[in-house]
């Protein structure tokens, strides 16, 4: 079996390629970094190839987690070729990378992706001539509309020598490298000579704890870069750095043949809209709006009430408990079969017009490119609240479900933004705590537009002043880090993409209500029908009750100290949809939703209602998300010390909704006041009077001296 | 900025604009005659005979009435104009890339995205509130703080 490894800037359509070539269903995106993990798959023509989808990267140098990832896949395993997807309408930044791959001297084939865009952007590429000037094949293909596939397939399959020829940079340079090259014999393989020149030469820190080189040799080489560094009045990475785009430049001159000058292409004219100074923010404001709102009161209703009060209301409950008597099956049996499984699992999947409509609007916000525009426009308003732009990409993503989100975090380059962002990211409601946010919205604020996207502004209110607490403690303290990314061009959403992507979310979303809420749904009817004695009793006696009473006074102070409540948070941690099917069972499972709603509101006022969304939203995510959490952190006090924070401010937050809702309806006690007071002093101390810890000493030293080193 | 017909230093010159008609300006660009890009005058045009340049690697004889159509700005002109950091450059505003400060991993990734000396940068674009700042080169649109703009050292050019 051969290993192909797919290498290439971000987002320059690798996954778009691996997806067609493999038929796997990885997630695509116009953004940099939707893949940030290595996903292998067999070539769907020649199942004895498999293919490696590597993380996107502009350069071999560690310098974010992927691009770590990336090179020690590549130095470690050496697969058999390297198929170098360049975005052909950005090939000069692209060919940086690929002058990289070609010194590890692993055989390189170079797929020029969305060749098809060439021709508006006016520009033409003589392909001949780059591959003979690069010594490897070059092949134009677009991978969005399966061009050239077939060639690109044929030639992974060829055997292919080594590349070569070797770019050939500036004689005062190939001399250093040449004797760099000489102290090397016989260390490392004769193929990787060049590559592990160039290394030390750019005094690669990894690098050179790896081979272990003697004293000697280490001397020997450091004088080399120094006088190096002397000859060319230059630091010895800017020297390859500028060598390389030499290099490049004399390759574009002989292959790249631009038509005119620049001209604003329609990408260009767009961004004159999106990204304008005035016009930025207010449609950054009404494109979520309309996603949240659409999704969530318009079309989403309209669907879910028909799931709700006629598919799972009256068709299925009674031609199933038609089924069950005429089978004569045990009435407790029957109880569980339709008050227990069909209440709770059909209470979420009566959800399903809302999640599909949300991540239709979502994945045509991740393919058009306007994700990393956001990041663009937010990211100077986030800085003040100390994350960075790049933050915004996971906090979008988690609308969607917060383990993806949790995993975009590793675009973050900033170690501290990067573990903030993952404590901060599920604070925004995935679409499994949107089943929460619709069934308090449609029952207790019918009609209210800003309801819904309230719970939205919640959610970015929580990780705003958590950014602000946050970075005064002495986890987080430290300056802000640097903010360096790509604004890909725009294009149409792919119909095909998008409605993968919807098939694919609404598919594990029914599978989850299937399997994981099925479980929980047998779980709770068991909990709520039998008392201790394992006698069939009416809720109000039964196990569950006893079970949430005994939490319930914690959750006095926010309006809703009730069993039911109570055991909808707790069943929540499975899955964020139980809160839903929980209270449907826990209320005797309902006939209509018009009876539901009657109950509920019955049993809750309208903001204590609001109180048990906010800290459903706020508090600790499911166990999936945590799992991803500790994960990332690779550390189980980091995942404690979040869970913890989160739970906590959740807490806050809802009493202050229920208790200031309390005092505002003029009917309060002096308890109440102590509470909003209290609430109150901690929001203000922490945001605005906790002073900020100072940095550590010893990471202050260290800035010191690399700003030392440069002058 | 002034016609390459008319220069009369030999030295580094930058093309700031090539007005020819469309055939020949389409010749020129297939050649890498285009905006941005540095030539070096060998021989001045003296008496409309045509200048000899350097350009990418190899010698050119241009004829006066090409030499006229191409504009350039002397680079010695411009090493004498003070630098100045990235950040403070107006909107639509160009400049060549002199050099790089700040912390090694920063000036390292800055270099890797292209940010090379005397590549030709434009910005285009602030967002909302002034930062961050998004600059075109090499043919690609680049977003980055006005912290880390501040690092770059560049010379202004109008062209």
């Amino acid at each position: 079996m051969k290993e192909i490894a797919l290498a290439g800037n971000a987002n320059s359509g690798k996954t778009t390629l691996f997806n067609y070539l493999t038929g796997a269903n990885q997630r695509v995106g116009n953004w940099p970094g939707v893949t940030v993990e290595r996903k292998a798959g067999y070539l769907k023509k020649d199942k004895a190839i498999l293919l490696q989808d590597l993380p996107g990267i502009y350069s071999l140098s560690p310098y974010t987690p992927e691009e770590l990832v990336t090179r020690k896949y590549l130095l470690e395993k050496r697969p058999a070729k390297i198929v170098d997807v360049v975005d052909a309408t950005n090939i000069e930044r692209n060919l940086y990378l690929t002058l990289q791959l070609l010194e590890t001297k692993i055989p390189l084939v170079l797929a020029l992706n969305m060749a098809d865009l060439l021709k508006k952007q006016g520009r033409r590429i003589n392909t001949k001539k780059l591959a003979y000037l690069l010594g490897i094949p070059v092949i134009k293909i677009s991978a969005l509309k399966r061009k050239n596939i077939d060639i690109l397939v044929g030639e992974i399959q060829k055997k292919q020598a080594p590349p070569e020829i070797i770019p050939k940079y500036d004689p005062r340079l190939e001399s250093a490298l040449a004797q760099i090259t000489d102290q090397l014999q016989g260390i490392v393989a004769k193929d990787e000579l060049r590559f592990y020149a160039i290394k030390l030469f750019e005094r690669d820190e990894q690098i050179r704890a790896e081979l272990k080189l003697d004293a000697k040799r280490r001397e020997t080489i450091a004088d080399l870069i120094q006088t190096a560094e002397k000859i060319f009045d230059d630091e010895s990475s800017s020297i390859i750095i500028n060598a390389r785009y030499d290099f490049i430049s004399r390759v574009m001159d002989q292959c790249v043949i631009d038509e005119g000058d620049f001209s604003l292409s329609i990408s260009d004219r767009i961004d004159l809209f999106v990204t304008n100074r005035f016009l930025a923010l207010p449609i950054f404001f009404g494109v979520m709006w309309a996603v949240y709102y659409l999704s969530i009161q318009v079309i989403g209703t309209a669907g879910s009430d028909w799931l709700n009060d006629v598919l799972f209301g009256e068709y299925i409950p009674k031609f199933t408990a038609d089924l069950l008597s005429s089978w004569q099956v045990a009435p407790f049996m029957q109880g569980l079969i339709i008050d227990g499984i069909i209440g709770g699992v059909g209470a979420v999947l009566g959800f399903l017009p809302q999640i599909m409509m949300l991540f239709l609007c979502l994945g045509i916000l991740e393919d058009c490119g306007y994700m990393s525009r956001i990041a663009f426009v937010m990211d100077r308003i986030f800085r003040r609240f100390n994350l960075s732009g790049k933050s915004f990409i996971p906090l979008l993503v988690s609308t969607g479900c917060g383990v993806p989100g949790i995993m975009a975090t590793r675009t973050i380059e900033a170690e501290k933004d990067r573990k903030m962002t993952i404590m901060l990211t599920t604070f925004m409601p995935c679409s499994a705590k949107l089943t929460v946010i619709a069934l308090i919205v449609g029952t207790f604020f019918k009609g209210q537009s800003l309801a819904a996207p309230a719970a939205y502004f919640l959610g970015i209110i929580a990780v705003i002043g958590s950014g602000i607490y946050l970075k005064k403690t002495a986890l987080f303290a430290g300056d802000p880090q640097p903010f360096v990314m790509e604004l890909p061009a725009y294009h149409l959403p792919r119909l095909d993409n998008i409605v993968r992507y919807v098939w694919l979310k609404s598919k594990g979303f029914v599978q989850k209500a299937g399997t994981i809420i099925f479980a929980s749904m047998v779980v709770i009817w068991f909990l709520s029908n039998f008392n201790f004695r394992l006698e069939q009793v009416p809720q109000e006696s039964s196990m569950l009750k006893s079970i949430g009473s005994l939490l319930a006074p914690v959750f006095v102070p926010l309006g809703f100290g009730d069993w039911r409540a109570v055991s909808a948070v707790l069943t929540g941690l499975i899955a964020k949809e139980n809160c839903v099917a929980t209270l449907q069972v826990a209320f005797g499972n309902p006939p209509t939703q018009a009876r539901f709603d009657q109950l509920l509101t019955a049993a809750y006022t309208p903001m204590a209602a609001y109180a048990f969304l906010a800290f459903n939203l706020l508090c600790a995510p499911c166990f999936a998300a945590i799992g991803a959490m500790h994960k990332e952190y690779g550390d189980a006090s980091w995942t404690w010390r979040a869970i913890g924070y989160q739970t906590f401010l959740a807490y806050l937050a809802a009493m202050l909704i229920y208790q200031i809702s309390v005092l505002a309806s003029g009917d309060y006690s002096s308890y109440n006041v102590i509470l909003v007071l209290l609430g109150i002093t901690l929001i203000v101390y922490g945001l605005f009077i906790k002073k900020s810890k100072p940095q550590p000493l010893e990471q202050a030293i260290e800035m010191r001296d690399s700003e030392w080193s440069q002058r | 900025m002034q016609k390459l017909s008319e220069v009369m230093t030999r030295g580094k010159y930058v093309v700031a604009q090539v007005t020819a008609e469309h055939q020949l300006k389409k010749r020129l660009s297939e050649m890498g005659m285009v905006r941005g890009k540095v030539l070096t005058v060998i021989t001045q045009n003296m008496q409309a005979n045509g200048a000899m340049i350097h350009f990418q690697g190899q010698r050119l004889a241009l004829s006066d009435s090409i030499a006229s159509c191409i504009e350039v700005l002397s680079v010695n002109e411009l090493a004498e104009q003070e630098l100045k950091p990235l950040s403070q450059l107006n909107l639509k505003q160009s400049c060549l890339v002199a050099k790089i400060g700040g912390k090694k991993e920063l000036k390292r990734r800055l270099m890797d995205m292209g940010l090379t000396q005397n590549t030709l940068v434009t910005l285009v674009n602030t967002a909302p509130l002034g930062d961050p700042l998004e600059i075109l080169l090499r043919g690609y649109k680049l977003t980055l703080r006005r912290s880390e703009a501040e690092l770059i050292m560049v010379r202004e050019i109008s062209i």
